[in-house]
């Protein structure tokens, strides 16, 4: 059994869980609790120095979310994890580790408004710039490249839907500039893409979508591929110099290949407090028990779908990638065979009035603000979730005035594609 | 959506039969109504409240929103007319016995039962009169053998716990209707997903959804399921239905509630009098649970089928109690029933005997060594020494559950993950 590699559906159970040792308790108990006993003095300081682990007070770490993050990183074939409160603080710590005032990263600009939006407004605060680049012309991020760049960040499954993103291409890139390559990979998951196997270095989850699952529960997660080189690289301080908090330790030397989901854990996460909640982990957990039976299923009714669609006579143009004939098809066959995901978007011959319309007269779909549920979800982007965009910057990010996004979950196909054809109807 | 939701596929309901978003505040998922009392709009309605001529919340022991939510779904689901969630499934068939009848009543049940359902028969016999009569339930002439016109009720398992036999509710209620006698199911081994009693006869269903409905292993509960077909309605066998309660200004509950009599009389008196309320954050992690059901329960069949036909192949099993593989003497009746398979629950009997059995389960490193069945981990225990250690030794080899017979719950890990388990630990047995 040691020599055995579980498989993926073994490790979206098992991975990181064990009966708990002091009551044989199977399921992993909830720890809701805010701080922990030490041993003694002595063990109390060791941890506090970072020469030993163990629970210390849950806005630093959790038993609960410690399980979470093992679960997540054994998924994704990394190192280790951090779980933190959202995917957006999951972003703001993996930055934090990696920018000082005045550094630069270039991101895909086919990303979730919320990223764009941080991005460009809350990272000005501390002096971090980003510059803008076009994953489907892989020439711009060469051109964007300057001595200050410090990371590239894409999705990989990107927003606001129906778009593959080539890692491995963008890896070459990072790999050249000898940056790090972060990967927002929510909307794939590990189950249908895992991009520590095309280069990437960090990989970031809203664990609120398609990993928890249910809807129920804000989580995000920096997963660490152990892939970059931090020591002696002062361009990374937080990695690479002597730390004054931890009595002049280098991380990148103590910690080797998981030295980044420490760094944003001892010194992200403790001083600026994005802590997830215990029961927040558990709910989590519980849905990524189920994660290959869910991703498997919406992925394939989500083509279902996508078919119809494609040929609606109320619908203009379609764009998921596990439509033959997409732009993305042979990228989607390539980096997630399985399925191409349960998000995509889908443009109507009656414009901006006509996707407002469709959005009041679905009955089986939510109108809401997410994605990855086991409820199917609608939305129009260009008027709630980049609403905050230019119309250039709506455009350009895949969320003009047509189109309507939608993200299938568990109902049985043919009772979606009943509620979109009432809907569509005049 | 609830006007829709008959009309719409089993997945689709699933996920969304009994919830709507919050009017409130348009939450999405169903709010946890962590909330023991509830505001009355004032004291008539709170006395109407009370007297049942009004229904509302007023106390989280008795009826509760988040709760009501997963009622609403199960009844769905089973295709029912009314449920009451409850504490355990234990609670649940107590109380359906004790709605039921009264000490010196009778009822029939089958004799190859969850090992706890036996022990509480047993005891309610004992010390409360209330008489239970044994037969196979995979011989239905032996069940039409033990009703008298004595007898109140039937009551079987859908699937029968720990050897996954799929029984003939067909011919059973058939019974059932010829004496004019509830049957009563417990469904908890299929889920409805696989077999809904309703479809076949049943009168009354149950559940622990401490196993597959929640599916992760974490919340325990029950559920009652009304199916609105037994006629109560002045059939004096069953006063607490039939009859006025004098404490609450003669209702009649037949009359006063015609399609949930019973689960209208399960709640009052099972959970009004005797208590065994659920929590609100239990029947909410329930109701999560239900949303990847279908999904759960056709993962649960292929694995058990793929681990079944390996073990019945492997030299030191002596025989494997799943009827859905071929070759089974059983398998034409559980495809009938539940052609995807007969869940994921039975048992395996080694050569080895009891020293085997034992130390297999010892050996075991994936599966889980507990007392459980029916959520995502693979789960084994030696049923003589635990769950059904309450039998005679000698009925316990009749009911298969003999010293050398392992139980097995197959979970949704991968099948050869599974396997190579099992052989592992069979090796090390033998």
């Amino acid at each position: 059994m040691a020599d055995r590699v579980p498989g993926f559906n073994t490790l979206a159970i098992h991975a990181g869980a064990q009966p708990d040792p002091a009551t044989g308790a199977r399921a992993t108990p909830i720890y809701q609790t805010t701080s922990f006993v030490f041993d003694d003095v002595d063990h109390a300081a060791s941890l506090f120095g970072l020469q030993a682990f163990g629970n210390i007070y849950t806005r630093i770490g959790n038993p609960t979310c410690a399980v979470l993050e093992e679960r997540v990183a054994a998924l994704e074939g990394g190192t280790a994890a951090l779980a933190v409160a959202s995917g957006h603080a999951a972003e703001f710590l993996a930055f934090h580790a990696l920018l000082q005032p005045g550094d630069e990263f270039i991101a895909s600009k086919k990303l979730y408004g919320g990223s764009i939006n941080q991005f460009n407004h809350s990272y000005k605060s501390f002096g971090w710039n980003v510059v803008w680049a076009d994953p489907d012309d892989l020439s711009t991020f060469e051109r964007a490249l300057t001595p200050k760049t410090k990371a590239i960040f894409v999705e990989s499954i990107a927003n606001p839907g129906g778009v593959i993103v080539d890692i491995a291409a963008i890896s070459a890139i990072a790999k050249r500039a000898n940056i790090p390559l972060i990967v927002d990979n929510t909307m794939a998951t590990p189950y249908l893409w895992r991009p520590f196997e095309h280069g990437a270095d960090i990989v970031i989850h809203s664990a609120t979508k398609f990993l928890g699952g249910h809807g129920n529960s804000i989580a995000g997660l920096i997963v660490d591929g152990g892939t970059f080189n931090w020591v002696g690289d002062e361009r990374y301080p937080m990695l690479s110099k002597p730390r004054p908090e931890y009595g002049g330790m280098v991380l990148g030397e103590t910690f080797g290949n998981f030295a980044f989901a420490i760094a944003t854990r001892v010194l992200g996460l403790r001083d600026l407090g994005p802590a997830l909640s215990p029961f927040n982990a558990f709910l989590i957990l519980n849905g990524i028990e189920t994660l290959p039976l869910r991703m498997q299923r919406v992925s394939d009714s989500t083509l279902t779908v996508a078919k119809h669609l494609a040929s609606h006579p109320a619908v203009a143009w379609v764009s998921y990638p596990g439509l033959e004939g997409d732009r993305y098809y042979s990228l989607a066959r390539r980096y997630c065979p399985k399925g191409a995901g349960a998000v995509f978007t889908f443009g109507l011959k009656g414009g901006y009035e006509a996707g407002v319309n469709l959005v009041s007269k679905l009955q089986l779909f939510s109108h809401l603000a997410n994605i990855g549920d086991t409820r199917s979800l609608v939305i129009h982007p260009a008027s709630t979730t980049h609403r905050q965009l230019s119309d250039e910057q709506k455009v350009a990010a895949g969320a003009g005035p047509d189109v309507v996004r939608l993200s299938i979950g568990l109902e049985d196909p043919a009772d979606l594609i009943a509620d979109l054809d009432q809907a569509l109807s005049a | 959506m609830s006007d829709q939701c008959n009309k719409t596929g089993f997945a689709t309901r699933a996920v969304h039969a009994g919830a709507a978003p919050d009017p409130a505040t348009g939450a999405r998922t169903t709010p946890i109504y962590l909330t023991n009392g509830f505001v009355f709009d004032d004291p008539e309605e709170a006395a109407d409240i009370f007297a049942l001529r009004k229904i509302g919340f007023s106390y989280s022991r008795g009826s509760n929103p988040t709760t009501a939510a997963l009622e609403r779904r199960v009844t769905d689901l089973e295709g029912g007319t009314m449920s009451v969630a409850i504490g355990s499934g234990q609670a649940a068939l107590l109380v359906i016995l004790l709605t039921l009848m009264e000490s010196g009543d009778e009822y029939v049940a089958a004799s190859r039962l969850f090992g706890g359902s036996l022990g509480l028969m047993r005891r309610l016999e004992q010390r409360h009169g209330l008489k239970v009569h044994f037969a196979d339930p995979t011989d239905p002439a032996s069940i039409a053998a033990a009703v008298t016109e004595k007898t109140k009720a039937i009551v079987v398992e859908s699937i029968v716990n720990p050897c996954g036999s799929v029984v003939d509710l067909q011919a059973i209620s058939a019974i059932a209707r010829r004496h004019k006698v509830p049957l009563i199911v417990d469904n908890t081994l299929a889920s409805p997903y696989l077999i809904r009693p309703f479809e076949h006869g049943a009168d009354i269903v149950f559940h622990s959804t401490s196993k597959f409905l929640g599916g992760h292993g974490q919340v325990i509960g029950g559920i009652i399921v009304d199916g609105g077909s037994f006629d109560w309605a002045g059939d004096e066998r069953y006063p607490l239905i039939s009859a006025p309660w004098g404490d609450y200004e003669g209702i009649v509950l037949a009359e006063a509630f015609p399609k949930n009599a019973f689960a209208v009389a399960s709640r009052l008196y099972g959970l009004r009098d005797l208590g065994p309320g659920i929590s609100p954050a239990t029947a909410f992690l329930t109701l999560t649970g239900i949303e990847t059901l279908p999904l759960r329960m056709a993962r649960h069949c292929a694995n058990a089928k793929a681990v079944a036909q390996h073990l019945a192949a492997h030299p030191a099993v002596a025989e494997v109690s799943y009827p859905s593989i071929e070759g089974h003497p059983g398998k034409a009746l559980a495809d009938r029933y539940s052609p995807e398979g007969a869940g994921s629950v039975f048992t395996v009997a080694l050569k080895g005997g009891d020293t085997a059995a034992t130390r297999f389960i010892a050996e075991l490193k994936l599966f889980s060594h507990i007392a459980n069945i029916g959520e995502t981990r693979s789960l084994a225990i030696h049923p003589a020494t635990t769950t059904h250690r309450n039998m005679p030794p000698q009925e316990r080899a009749k009911a298969g559950v003999g010293g050398n017979v392992v139980r097995l719950s197959i979970g949704l890990e991968d099948a050869a993950d599974i396997i190579a388990d099992l052989d592992q630990a069979l090796a090390a047995a033998s």
